[in-house]
């Protein structure tokens, strides 16, 4: 995955060089008619599908995961980080959040260093694996017993690692369900209108129009 | 291995030091030098997810959910954590948290040779944790 970023890197100057904005995308893809003969999607998701054309253009074929509900309570915070493997924090987006006690570097590193702590925490408790490394030895993306989510009194954390090491952190109400059908659905988004993005240096914050405008879409569905 | 809903229990004072660790079958050994490492990351990761909330008012995990385990933890109001590593999805995790912390109260806090924040050594609280643990795995199995 990183040699392909890379190489995307590379192309950056030969390819689109005067282009300012995100790649268009083909908007003469259609929605597949599986996605609208299911019965089963909920109307969350047809209306992300169901817009303009260009809304229509989704990463895969299978419907969208219904997003994250809101509940308009005090407790309702809707905050997205994504981080690369070295700790870079690529993204970070808030659509509701209360309070904020460190400031924005702060608390990327701290979210980042909580992440890691818990990663090595996880894998070496894992009580259902007999072979265990070393607590605090750095551990590659996959290896080891990994967490999908925790809660507290007042929020959810839900993560995702792709196998690139890409780490994607999502905060919800504490009373939402599982959330990994809607990281993997972001962390599409993310592949599609990030990795795909000639002008994008890995490594980089990312600032892609049309993932942002993707992510927005998909994330207000949460909070009306 | 017959079914095991819990794996392992753990008890930390109110700075992070292991009180009380009791193994119900986990795969691999773990050493005491582990089990104390473990609960001190375990205190100072509940601290960190304190200072990283985005609402006011919280107290910490309560629960992380791994993809091999879950871990159910409970805070008391002066700062005693217990924590017990579970399958994935066993319920009633925070009423058997109640029920230990009760047992804590009455065979460990009123035994007057009891050092506060000190290892519990306490031969009734052994027995009756044993006697609960037992059940929950007897109405774990009934199911």
């Amino acid at each position: 995955m990183e040699a392909r970023i890379a190489s995307k890197g590379h192309l950056c100057p030969l390819a689109l060089q005067s282009t300012p904005s995100s790649p268009r995308r083909r908007s003469t893809h259609a929605p597949s008619p599986r996605l609208r003969a299911d019965p089963g999607s909920s109307s969350a998701a047809m209306q992300f599908f169901g817009g303009s054309s260009l809304t229509s253009v989704a990463p895969d074929a299978t419907p969208a995961p219904a997003a994250p509900p809101g509940t308009g309570t005090g407790a309702n915070a809707q905050v997205l980080y994504v981080f690369n493997r070295n700790g870079v924090c690529l993204l970070y987006r808030e659509w509701h959040r209360p309070l904020r006690t460190l400031d924005p570097t702060q608390d990327h590193k701290l979210m980042f260093g909580l992440l890691f702590s818990l990663r090595s925490f996880t894998a070496k408790i894992d009580p259902t694996t007999a072979e265990k490394r070393n607590l605090g030895v750095p551990l590659l993306p996959g290896q080891g017993c990994s967490f999908y989510s925790f809660k507290t009194n007042t929020y959810k954390l839900n993560f995702m690692e792709s196998p690139s090491g890409i780490k994607l952190i999502l905060i919800t109400h504490p009373r939402t369900g599982d959330q990994r059908d809607s990281l993997k659905h972001i962390y599409n988004l993310y592949v599609e209108y990030v990795v795909k993005n000639p002008l994008y240096a890995p490594g980089t914050p990312i600032k892609c129009e049309l993932f942002n405008k993707h992510l927005d879409q998909y994330m207000q569905v949460a909070l009306h | 291995m017959a079914l095991v809903a819990i794996y392992s229990l753990f008890i930390i004072n109110k700075s992070g030091g292991l009180i009380y660790y009791k193994d119900y079958g986990s795969a691999g050994r773990m050493d005491t030098n582990d089990s104390l490492r473990l609960a001190s990351l375990w205190h100072s990761m509940h601290a960190i997810s304190q200072q990283l909330s985005p609402t006011p008012g919280c107290t910490g995990i309560d629960l992380l959910q791994a993809h091999n385990f879950d871990l159910h933890c409970f805070q008391s109001l002066t700062g005693t954590k217990f924590f017990v590593v579970c399958e994935t999805g066993a319920p009633n995790m925070e009423m058997l948290l109640k029920v230990i912390y009760e047992l804590y109260t009455d065979f460990v806090l009123k035994n007057p040779f009891y050092e506060m924040e000190m290892p519990i050594r306490c031969e009734l609280f052994d027995l009756n944790l044993a006697q609960v643990i037992q059940k929950d795995r007897v109405a774990l199995l009934g199911r």
